[in-house]
């Protein structure tokens, strides 16, 4: 391990050797596209050792250029236009019986190596795997083709992987398609797939980012497990920090396609040398940093807007004076699946069932929960994107859905809705300035153009922005960027509510934190309030004043921050707490729990199988809880 | 990564090619369209005027026949210039006709789903199991023959095509955030049809519609060849290949020219057709 501690600076020879413990080493690698590979440099001068039975993980921001590195190494960048300008990867191929570099190999010799010797996990597994065929035949395919074998023993084979990777039930796993899995299961049969012929070295590239945190926490540990086992060297790439805390051995920081920091993970993640790495840990919302504080708090980060005076104090509210601005009772939604020759309801998904929420004036309320449990339902009835089944949602003490159509419109101004991903929510074909300024036309707001193209102007600068902008058409913007556009807009009819669905999960770590910033320096100047849909509970610490925990479309908790997290009742809860990863690698290799098993069961219900209605008790002042058990399937 | 991907492709966008593509495409479209035009000026004949002397001759031979004659004895580039007020009106307003009627069908059908949606589609399947031309033998039967009877014929067999189109990219696109984002802010439905929706679907329609009008040049051809289009002594270049498919092996100029006419008014249409869905998208991507 001496030389993967020992950061290789980019002066180093280009004469490639390899260090006898390393199983791949790799050497000023330079990788640019557009013509001749000039265009862009995705990858300069990278150089790292990959030793046996480690966990390399390579993290960075969105086009840093770790996910090309992973892909040079299967010699794939030409597929995307891309080509390798420099470097080596000296590899000690056991199918081709001689050290190779990966760089210089024919199409044909790489086509032995990849998926035998090297394989990969992809982040998607909706997309990785192939809809029409069966998952046996996928995983059987790897092995005919690398191994040589007989169907009929491919088939045993595969069987055997299932059961490492513990898929429950293999055997009639073999015969299922991909879409009869959910996405934990479809992301466990690629890693089955991906180890089906113990490969020496295993490329995750940011193999859980689509999962949950609970059935992340399943995979990571299997991945790690697996890799106890069979002796596999892993390249693991994120974004994530915490997960990397709890994956790694060593630790590669890149950004802009170069190289900033490298080291065991100890040393990267407490004591980072570079400046970069230190503003992106200092980014990470950490879960458990907020103990025994009450209200939210600023991020510490560089580009915070001038504004802000004292970034440790966040934004207030006062709750207990007054009435709440937004109040759900009962709040139902069922979608109905219909089915069979005349269209029958046979099942219908109960995405929300009895949710009784209140958001009082200037506080943050954060709806918290995996996929399925409703949360995004309850913000997009409450925004009269969906009509309820039953039950009410009340803005200012007027029930909305009892009012004329017309009079509704008048909850489309006071409540805005920004949306999870900041490249689909807004029109490619109107300018920036068109698409903040539609809302305040719609409601007469502005009633001159140029009017609105002042007020647009004014909120581009509030959100960290040049009026200038709103000439130029969304793509010219980056991901950061285009949220705090949404925001602009969101802004423009001066609500009192902002639903956030997602709203900074696809944004960068130090990105997320800039955006954060922004929405709670917002709150603070206008009273705001925010539910703030999301799944990430370290956000959630962050930024809320109090939390709701959704389960299968029913709330199980609900309470202050403080009660939540420091004083967790509900098992539901709990649960998803454990599984957020911790970033403390000071723990050691210890430091891993295995988590629960078990799927998030599906709201889908057969007609007439009504689920038991939770009923919520109060244990504190404010802290309710649900007295229903919790059942993992 | 994505990233990096479409950071490529925005700076090979806007080659000059699209430059020469619209350059090229409007001097050929321009050209033909003008000269068809001003045609009854220049020849006030109409290209009919016979000459069984000139009967079949050879192109280049005399100054009078600069494209050569027809089995008639009438110049070949006098009926194409003609030829193209027939062609071009066909199979443009034809095009624009059904483009109209289908978009419009399948924004509301797409968008609003549901009971409606259902009945057109139903609709549209019917009218795509009409054999085309057992619906012009109807409708010319019924109406009798004439130019303004073969367009509505296109149009009422065509629109199915952009409704169904129009309808998938609808159904799509009514899913995606930006339009959830218009619903949430209460934009009105027509605004967010014509606003958010139709604009982004524009792509495929034009080039499908720069397809057509190639089409309907032909289709013209057909229906006046089986006696259903125009006057058969009205100059069209359809009309002009049937003519001359007897002579193919003899006389190769006879159906060289008029074809060679419609390709040139199809290629000009389709870089024209190209160019503006480019620049429609702010993007300018360059897609296949």
């Amino acid at each position: 391990m001496q030389e993967l501690t020992t950061p290789l600076t980019s002066t180093n020879t280009v004469t490639a050797s390899k260090p006898a413990s390393a199983i791949l080493s790799l050497r000023n690698l330079s990788v640019g596209f557009g013509q001749n590979g000039k265009s862009v440099r995705a990858v300069e001068d990278l150089s790292f050792d990959l030793a046996m039975n480690k966990t390399l993980a390579i993290v960075g921001e969105s086009g840093s250029g770790k996910s090309i590195t992973s892909l040079a190494l299967l010699g794939l960048v030409h597929h995307l236009g891309g080509s390798v300008l420099n470097g080596s990867a000296l590899f000690n191929s056991r199918v081709l019986g001689r050290e190779v570099d990966l760089n210089s190999l024919s199409e044909k010799e790489l086509r032995k190596i990849r998926g035998d010797e090297i394989s990969m996990i992809f982040q998607e597994p909706m997309t990785s795997l192939n809809p029409v065929y069966t998952i046996g035949t996928q995983i059987s395919e790897t092995l005919m083709l690398h191994r040589g074998v007989s169907a009929a023993e491919a088939r045993r084979l595969t069987k055997d992987y299932l059961d490492l990777v513990r898929l429950p039930d293999a055997l009639r796993l073999l015969d299922a398609y991909p879409h009869q899995l959910s996405g934990g299961m479809r992301q466990r049969a690629m890693i089955a797939m991906a180890l089906s012929c113990q490969p020496k070295i295993l490329i995750a590239d940011e193999p859980t980012t689509a999962l949950d945190v609970t059935i992340q926490a399943q995979i990571l540990h299997i991945i790690r497990e697996l890799q106890a086992e069979l002796g596999t060297a892993v390249i693991f790439i994120s974004h994530d920090m915490s997960v990397v805390s709890e994956m790694a051995d060593d630790v590669l920081v890149m950004k802009s396609g170069r190289m900033v920091e490298q080291g065991s993970v100890e040393k990267v993640l407490l004591n980072p040398e570079q400046e970069y790495t230190q503003a992106l840990l200092a980014a990470v919302p950490q879960i458990g940093s907020m103990k025994g504080q009450s209200k939210p708090k600023f991020f510490m980060v560089p580009g915070l807007s001038e504004g802000t005076t004292n970034p440790s104090s966040g934004p207030q509210a006062d709750h207990n004076t007054k009435a709440p601005l937004l109040e759900t009772k009962g709040l139902t939604k069922r979608f109905d699946i219909r089915k069979g020759l005349f269209s029958r309801i046979t099942h219908r998904v109960h995405a929300a069932e009895q949710v009784s929420l209140q958001l009082y004036p200037g506080e943050t309320l954060a709806l918290v929960g995996e996929s399925g449990s409703g949360k995004s339902t309850v913000g997009k009835t409450i925004q009269q994107l969906i009509e309820p089944t039953s039950g009410e949602v009340h803005f200012d003490g007027q029930s909305i859905f009892k009012l004329p159509k017309l009079a509704r419109q008048r909850f489309r101004r006071e409540i805005q809705y920004i949306f999870q991903d900041p490249y689909g929510s807004l029109n490619p074909r109107l300018t920036v300035g068109q698409s903040i300024m539609e809302p305040a036309l719609t409601h007469g707001i502005a009633t001159s153009k140029v009017e609105a193209e002042n007020m647009v102007g004014a909120l581009l600068e509030k959100v960290g922005l040049q009026p200038e902008h709103a000439q130029r058409y969304p793509h010219e913007f980056s991901g950061g960027q285009r949220q705090r556009i949404c925001i602009a807009r969101a802004l423009i009819c001066d609500p009192k509510v902002i639903i956030a669905d997602e709203s900074v999960s696809a944004l960068d770590v130090s990105v997320q934190a800039q955006v954060l910033n922004l929405m709670m320096q917002l709150q603070q100047e206008r009273a705001l309030s925010y539910l703030f849909i999301t799944h990430d509970m370290a956000v959630v610490e962050r930024v809320a004043h109090r939390v709701a925990v959704m389960y299968l479309g029913q709330l199980v908790e609900i309470g202050s921050r403080q009660q939540v997290f420091e004083n967790p009742q509900h098992d539901y809860t709990k649960r998803l707490l454990d599984a957020v990863p911790h970033m403390d690698p000071s723990r050691g290799p210890g430091r891993f729990k295995p988590p629960l098993e078990g799927e998030i069961p599906s709201p889908m219900r057969a007609v007439g199988n009504e689920p038991a209605i939770n009923k919520l008790e109060q244990i504190a002042p404010g802290h309710f809880v649900s007295q229903s058990d919790f059942i993992p399937s | 990564m994505a990233n990096e991907h479409s950071q490529i492709e925005g700076q090979v966008k806007r080659s000059s090619f699209r430059q020469f593509e619209f350059v090229a495409g409007l001097m050929l479209c321009g050209t033909i369209g003008m000269l068809a035009l001003i045609s009854p000026l220049l020849f006030p004949d109409g290209g009919q005027s016979v000459n069984l002397l000139a009967r079949l001759m050879p192109p280049l031979q005399s100054s009078e026949y600069p494209l050569g004659a027809d089995p008639l004895g009438r110049d070949i580039l006098t009926r194409i210039i003609v030829g193209g007020r027939v062609s071009f009106t066909v199979g443009i307003l034809s095009a624009l006709g059904a483009v109209t009627l289908g978009t419009v069908i399948g924004l509301f059908a797409g968008y609003y789903r549901g009971f409606a949606d259902a009945l057109l589609m139903r609709f549209a399947d019917i009218q795509l199991a009409l054999p085309f031309i057992l619906l012009a033998i109807t409708i010319i039967a019924i109406f009798g023959p004439g130019l303004d009877r073969i367009i509505i014929l296109m149009i009422v067999s065509q629109w199915v095509q952009y409704a169904r189109l129009v309808r998938g990219s609808v159904l799509s696109l009514r899913e995606r955030e930006f339009v959830q984002a218009a619903r949430s802010y209460g934009l009105a439905n027509s605004k967010i049809i014509f606003r958010h929706i139709l604009p982004n679907a524009l792509g495929p329609l034009i080039i499908l519609m720069t397809l057509n009008v190639a089409n309907n040049i032909l289709l013209e051809s057909s229906l006046t060849f089986l006696g259903l289009g125009v006057d058969p002594r009205v100059a069209s270049w359809g009309g002009m290949l049937a003519e001359g498919r007897n002579y193919a092996q003899s006389a190769w100029w006879v159906t060289v020219f008029p074809g060679l006419a419609i390709m040139m008014t199809v290629l000009g249409l389709n870089m024209l057709g190209d160019w503006l869905r480019d620049n429609l998208d702010p993007l300018g991507r360059t897609r296949l």
